[in-house]
C-alpha cells in the first residue's frame, strides 16, 4: 500500500508540474516563433547491431530494438525519452562440460537532442543524456558434486549455474543523420554509445566500466 | 539512488510529457473524441503488461513492454503491429522429503532460470457498437510469432548422498501462435487516449528449436514438477494498459 501511495503521489507530481512549465514553455515558444507546433511530437523505433559488455563482446552483431519517444521544445532541439532492449542467448558447442549463457539488458534514456548544423549537415542531429542500465545475466553448467569431508560434513551438489544482475547509472551520447525528412516521417542512421560506471545495485563482479555501442536505422514519425 | 529512485523520475517525466501534450490538446478536444476518431488514420504508443498465466513464466506473474503501430481506414476498424518484449528470472532453493524414497532423509535441492521472450503481433480491431458508453469497446484478433529462449539449471542432493540429480536446459525456439483481446479506450485528450485491456495468446509447437525442444510451461520447481497443461504448447494470458498516440 505504501508504494501505490508514493507512486500516485510521484504521479501526481508530475502531472502537477506539468502546467507550471507549459506555461513557462509558452514564453519560451513566444521567444522562438517558427517552432513548428504542428509537428511537435515524434515518436520513432529503431533496430541496431550492438556490441558491448551485455553482449559478452562477442563480435556477433547483437540485435538492439529501440523505441522512443520525443518532443520539440525548440527549433532545433528535442527532449527524448527511449528505451532499448537486446537479448542474447548462446549455446556452448557442448553442454556437458562448459559454460552457455542468457544475457537481456535494458537501457532507459532521458536525452537532449540538438541539430545545430545548417546547409549540407543540417540533417545531422546529436545528443547526449543520462541512462540507467538494469542488466539480467545467467550462464549454466554441469553441477558438481561436493563429497563429504572433515571440515565440511553436509555434501553439497551446487545449482550448475551462476548469474548477475546489476542496476547502473550510464551515459548516453548519440549521433544521427536524418537520410530522410519528410512532413510526417524521418527516417535516420543512428549511432549511439552507452557508458556505465560503478554498478549501485547488483553483483560486484563485473569490471567498473563497461558500455554498449551500436549503429542502426531509425523510423520516426511526427506529428 | 536506488533504481525505483530513477524509474520514478522516469515516471515523472513520461506523466509531465503526458499532461503536456493533454494541455496542449485540451482546446481541440472540445469537440467529441468519437467526432475526431473519424479522421485519425495512424496511432502509435507503448504498453505494459502483467501476465496472469503463461507458460514462459512457469504460470508465475511477469510484466512485459510492448510498443505498436496501426493504421485505421475507417473507425470501425484498425490493424495493428505490435511487438512485445518480456524477461522472467527464477532463482530458489529447497529442503523437501521425497516420501516415495525416505520420510527422513531430506532432499536438498536449487533450481534457477532466465527467461525472454519477444512477440510479434498482427491484429486487427473492430469497434462493432455505435451507442454511447459502448463505442470504445473494441475486440481483437490476429497472428502471433513468438521467439522464445530460456536456460536453466536444477539440482538436488539427498543429505545420504544416495540421490544426486542435476539438469541443465537450454532452449531457444520459433513458434507461430494467435492472439485476442478485449480492450476499452478511455480518451484523455484528442491525440491522446489509453486502452485497458486484458489479451490472450497461445502457440502452435515450435517449427524452429535450438537446444532440447522442451515446453517452457514446464515447472521446474520442487514438488511441482508437472505441467498445467492449459495450453497444449504455450501461451499466456494477461492484462495491462496502453498509452496511444492518433495523428
Amino acid at each position: 500500500m505504501q508504494r501505490i501511495i508514493v507512486l500516485l503521489f510521484i504521479i501526481s507530481i508530475g502531472f502537477s508540474f506539468a502546467p507550471v512549465v507549459a506555461q513557462t514553455s509558452s514564453i519560451f515558444s513566444a521567444l522562438t516563433e517558427n517552432v513548428d507546433s504542428v509537428k511537435k511530437h515524434r515518436i520513432g523505433w529503431g533496430i541496431s547491431v550492438s556490441e558491448g559488455m551485455v553482449t559478452y563482446s562477442n563480435d556477433e552483431g547483437e540485435v538492439l530494438f529501440s523505441m522512443l519517444y520525443a518532443q520539440r521544445i525548440s527549433p532545433t532541439t528535442e527532449i527524448e525519452l527511449a528505451l532499448h532492449y537486446t537479448s542474447i542467448q548462446k549455446r556452448s558447442p557442448d553442454l556437458s562440460s562448459t559454460v552457455s549463457g542468457m544475457s537481456l539488458a535494458w537501457h532507459f534514456d532521458v536525452t537532449f537532442m540538438f541539430q545545430p548544423f545548417s546547409q549540407f549537415f543540417q540533417p545531422l542531429r546529436l545528443g547526449v543524456g543520462p541512462s540507467l542500465l538494469l542488466w539480467d545475466t545467467m550462464g549454466i553448467f554441469p553441477a558438481r558434486y561436493t563429497p563429504r569431508t572433515i571440515t565440511s560434513p553436509i555434501p553439497t551438489l551446487p545449482n550448475g549455474s551462476g548469474g548477475i544482475n546489476i542496476a547502473a547509472f550510464a551515459m548516453n551520447t548519440k549521433a544521427e543523420w536524418l537520410a530522410v525528412q519528410q512532413p510526417t516521417f524521418d527516417i535516420g542512421i543512428r549511432a549511439q554509445v552507452h557508458l556505465f560506471a560503478n554498478p549501485f545495485d547488483g553483483a560486484s563482479l563485473i569490471p567498473l566500466v563497461g558500455g554498449l555501442g551500436s549503429g542502426g536505422v531509425f523510423l520516426y514519425l511526427r506529428f | 539512488m536506488r533504481p525505483t529512485s530513477f524509474f520514478h523520475l522516469f515516471l515523472v517525466l513520461v506523466c509531465y510529457c503526458t499532461a503536456d501534450i493533454y494541455g496542449q490538446t485540451t482546446d481541440s478536444a472540445q469537440s467529441p473524441n468519437t467526432n475526431t476518431k473519424n479522421t485519425l488514420s495512424q496511432s502509435a504508443g507503448w504498453g505494459i503488461a502483467a501476465s496472469i498465466i503463461g507458460d514462459a513464466s512457469q504460470y508465475q506473474n511477469s510484466l512485459s513492454l510492448s510498443t505498436f503501430y496501426a493504421i485505421r481506414p475507417i473507425r470501425e476498424l484498425e490493424l495493428s503491429a505490435t511487438l512485445s518484449f518480456s524477461q522472467f528470472s527464477l532463482v530458489g532453493g529447497q529442503r523437501f522429503y521425497n516420501l516415495n524414497i525416505s520420510s527422513t532423509i531430506p532432499t536438498i535441492t536449487e533450481y534457477s532460470s532466465l527467461t525472454s521472450t519477444l512477440v510479434g503481433d498482427i491484429s486487427c480491431t473492430v469497434a462493432p457498437f455505435t451507442e454511447s458508453g459502448w463505442q470504445n469497446l473494441r475486440f481483437q484478433g490476429g497472428v502471433s510469432i513468438r521467439r522464445a529462449g530460456r536456460i536453466s539449471s536444477y539440482s538436488g542432493i539427498s543429505l545420504d548422498t544416495t540421490r544426486l540429480f542435476s539438469r541443465e536446459v537450454y532452449t531457444k525456439q520459433l513458434a507461430f501462435g494467435g492472439n485476442a483481446a478485449i480492450e476499452y479506450l478511455v480518451p484523455i485528450g484528442s491525440i491522446l487516449d489509453m486502452a485497458v485491456r486484458i489479451q490472450g495468446h497461445i502457440y502452435a509447437a515450435p517449427f524452429w528449436v535450438e537446444g532440447e525442444n522442451v515446453l517452457l510451461e514446464y515447472v521446474t520447481v520442487p514438488d511441482k514438477n508437472f505441467r498445467y497443461g492449459l495450453f497444449p504448447f504455450g501461451g499466456a494470458i494477461s492484462v495491462g494498459a496502453v498509452l496511444r498516440f492518433n495523428f
